[in-house]
């Protein structure tokens, strides 16, 4: 009986040690001294120790789980644990594999580490642009099928990529032959401001934990006020729609998505604001017009560069309110002839430009000096 | 002899109400009264309206039209390879298109977004080239060698080319571009609207038209080569247009609904087996209705709410095509 009892007990204690939102770092070896506090990401850990610090990175994809462990010193780390990379901070030199990374590091001044970055040709970063044209960043290629020898040839201390669920050789070879992994999540984070708060890890393997702080808690205020902002405005909210028809489908952004976010924070009304879906839902061309052609506003229509192009692409898109009120819209704000987009790098780490730039699409009158960034009107 | 009529009779009847079912079923619910209303009066506005007469009726539309002339195409190949196993896409004609189509998607951005501001006609003019340049390949090919087995082995091998490009220019190219081809690879008969539709029908009815004046030249071939040159029928100028036919035919509709799998292979053997003949005055209206019915039919599929959206219908006809011609070898084999 006394068993049975120790036995339920222990169970019990294990079983609450378990539970979401209380992640207890125990789990995952020693308690650090102290944990620096994250208002929204739900992806990473930072623990403060003796001597060094260590980076959990969670797998998104399995509840409790570690995807990697990194152990920052500046010194000596003949006393760090055996279960991890072994970083030393600051990073003298990095590669990324993906352009949403790029802001990060632009925000915090450090773009002159950057050796190596996939897809070069996507990057819409200006400083960036031009040391990858004088040969100063190598292109690494494909992010799935990194140039290996390329990069192995311009040994960066670290690679930054985003994590997949899924087995990649090619990131296995690169860290076996001593450069570390920093699987950098953000994607995967469900709100817009847990994204941008991977400024953090970013920082920490460049020792500016403080100089993050500060950028992100700013980059949070202005956020949090905006939002505040667009829930004062007067009159009813414009109905909203999205993505677009390609020979017979639609996405249309799911409730929980990214952009679902922005519609509701910059006091827009959007189909589906009530859906549980975080990425986006596949709908047929027919569902679409009898749902959203009342719509006021589009926005992200396509590759189309103005309304004719638009309408070359499919004739049928002058079913929609917003196509005969002119009212469609894109995120190419910024961006380049071969397809680099800002949208996919600075708004990432800026979501409070981002949702200024919605609330002026939505309620011009609440941000009268604001100028369109990502966002611009088809003509 | 009055069989066959009736067979006729069942068809067609058949085919009317598939295409009835085919407009009243979608991916939404819309009431009879509103399509009766919609065919009603031309003044007709509401949304519901508008889906029926601008999706659902040229969707409708397309499937006969694409469903007739890949079976038509399918026939002649069958017919021209003595081969059950040929169908529109041996030619590499099909191939082609899509070659065109992943040059134009995938290379077009490094023309500045040129490709896609272009929009569907783009799609359509780059299938098309694709598909006429592999043609005359094919053509310049028969004519040079009177084998047919090896002309056959250099269709799929043009085929095999333009595959190995396509998948090349995937490997390079990003992931944006990419998606705009893999969903053109789905097929799609939405994706022809009114104002191409003329176009399309042009090019199919051309297509048929020479099928049509070709039918007792292909019973003759079907007696072998020699007989049908102790004829007198011309048998280069006979490969030869049937070749341009079936290009044509099988080409147009790639272009306009992208890839659309078995239907061509399929459907002579249905009409064949209902019809219980090899004479092509009968198979060429025969194929055309089964190729209609069986093309509307995976359209119901398809678009079928229970999916709640659009599948695919290029995998949609290889899904039911294929167990078809299974089921066709095994029972000819018993």
């Amino acid at each position: 009986m006394k068993k049975l009892v120790f036995i339920l007990l222990t169970l019990l204690l294990l079983n609450s040690c378990g539970h979401r939102g209380s992640r207890q770092s125990a789990h995952f070896g020693e308690k650090p001294d102290s944990i620096m506090s994250l208002h929204y990401a739900r992806g990473f850990e930072i623990g403060y120790f003796d001597g060094y610090t260590r980076v959990l990175v969670y797998n998104p994809w399995a509840e409790n789980e570690i995807m990697a462990r990194y152990y920052l010193y500046r010194e000596d780390s003949s006393l760090l644990p055996k279960d991890g990379y072994h970083v030393r901070i600051p990073l003298s030199s990095l590669a990324i594999a993906s352009c949403t990374h790029v802001a990060f590091l632009d925000l915090l001044d450090e773009l002159d580490l950057l050796r190596g970055v996939c897809n070069a040709s996507m990057v819409y970063n200006p400083v960036l642009r031009q040391s990858i044209n004088e040969g100063q960043v190598a292109d690494l290629g494909d992010a799935f099928r990194i140039k290996r020898e390329i990069l192995l040839q311009i040994r960066p201390q670290a690679l930054m990529a985003s994590g997949y669920n899924q087995y990649d050789e090619h990131l296995q070879a690169i860290s076996q032959a001593g450069v570390s992994i920093l699987y950098n999540n953000e994607w995967m984070e469900q709100n817009l401001l847990a994204r941008a708060e991977w400024l953090r890890f970013v920082a920490c393997f460049l020792d500016k934990d403080r100089l993050a702080d500060s950028l992100f808690r700013q980059t949070e205020a202005n956020y949090l006020r905006l939002k505040e902002l667009a829930s004062s405005a007067a009159g009813s909210a414009p109905v909203v729609m999205s993505g677009d028809n390609f020979r017979g489908s639609w996405y249309m952004p799911g409730g929980r998505s990214h952009q679902a976010q922005l519609f509701r924070d910059a006091g827009a009304s959007y189909f589906f604001e009530n859906d549980s879906t975080t990425g986006s839902i596949a709908l047929g061309f027919e569902q679409v017009v009898r749902d959203f052609n009342q719509a006021d506003i589009w926005i992200g229509a396509s590759n189309a560069t103005d309304l004719n192009a638009l309408l070359a692409m499919d004739e049928r898109y002058v079913w929609f309110k917003s196509v005969k009120n002119k009212q469609v819209y894109s995120y190419q704000g910024r961006m380049t002839a071969d397809g680099a987009n800002d949208y996919w790098e600075s708004a990432v780490v800026r979501p409070d430009s981002l949702l200024a730039d919605f609330i002026k699409l939505f309620h011009p009158e609440l941000l009268p000096g604001h100028e369109w960034i990502y966002i611009n009107q088809l003509p | 002899m009055k069989s066959r009529a009736t067979a006729f009779v069942f068809l067609v009847v058949l085919l009317l109400i598939l295409a009835v079912a085919d407009l009243y079923w979608g991916s939404i619910a819309i009431p009879f009264r509103e399509i009766l209303a919609a065919f009603d009066s031309g003044t007709n506005t509401s949304v519901l309206g508008e889906i029926v007469l601008n999706y659902r009726l040229p969707k409708l539309l397309t499937a006969i039209v694409a469903g007739s002339a890949l079976s038509v195409s399918g026939l002649m190949m069958q017919t021209l390879f003595r081969n059950p196993l040929a169908g529109p896409d041996v030619l590499g004609v099909n191939a082609g298109a899509s070659l065109g189509v992943a040059l134009l998607t995938m290379f077009g951005s490094a023309m500045g977004g040129f490709a896609l501001g272009m929009g569907s006609w783009g799609l359509i003019v780059a299938a098309i080239t694709g598909a006429l340049l592999v043609l005359l390949l094919v053509l310049f090919v028969s004519a040079r060698i009177p084998d047919l087995v090896s002309l056959l082995i250099v269709g799929m091998m043009f085929g095999n080319i333009s595959a190995a490009v396509v998948s090349m220019l995937q490997s390079v190219t990003n992931p944006d571009l990419l998606k705009i081809f893999v969903v053109w690879t789905f097929g799609s008969l939405s994706a022809v609207t009114w104002s191409m539709m003329p176009v399309l029908v042009l090019l199919v009815f051309i297509g048929l038209i020479m099928a049509y004046l070709m039918q007792k030249n292909m019973n003759a071939m079907l007696l072998g080569e020699r007989y049908a040159q102790g004829l007198g029928i011309p048998l280069k100028a006979m490969r030869f247009t049937m070749i341009l036919s079936t290009a044509l035919l099988a080409g147009s509709v790639t272009a306009f609904a992208g890839p659309i799998a078995f239907i061509g292979i399929t459907v002579p053997h249905i009409a064949r087996g209902l019809f219980k003949t090899w004479d092509h005055k009968v198979l060429l209206p025969a194929v055309m209705l089964c190729g209609s019915i069986l093309l509307i039919a995976c359209d119901l599929i398809a678009q079928s709410a229970i999916f709640n959206n659009s599948l695919p219908i290029n995998a949609v006809t290889a899904l039911v095509g294929a167990p078809l011609i299974i089921w066709i070898i095994l029972k000819n084999n018993k």
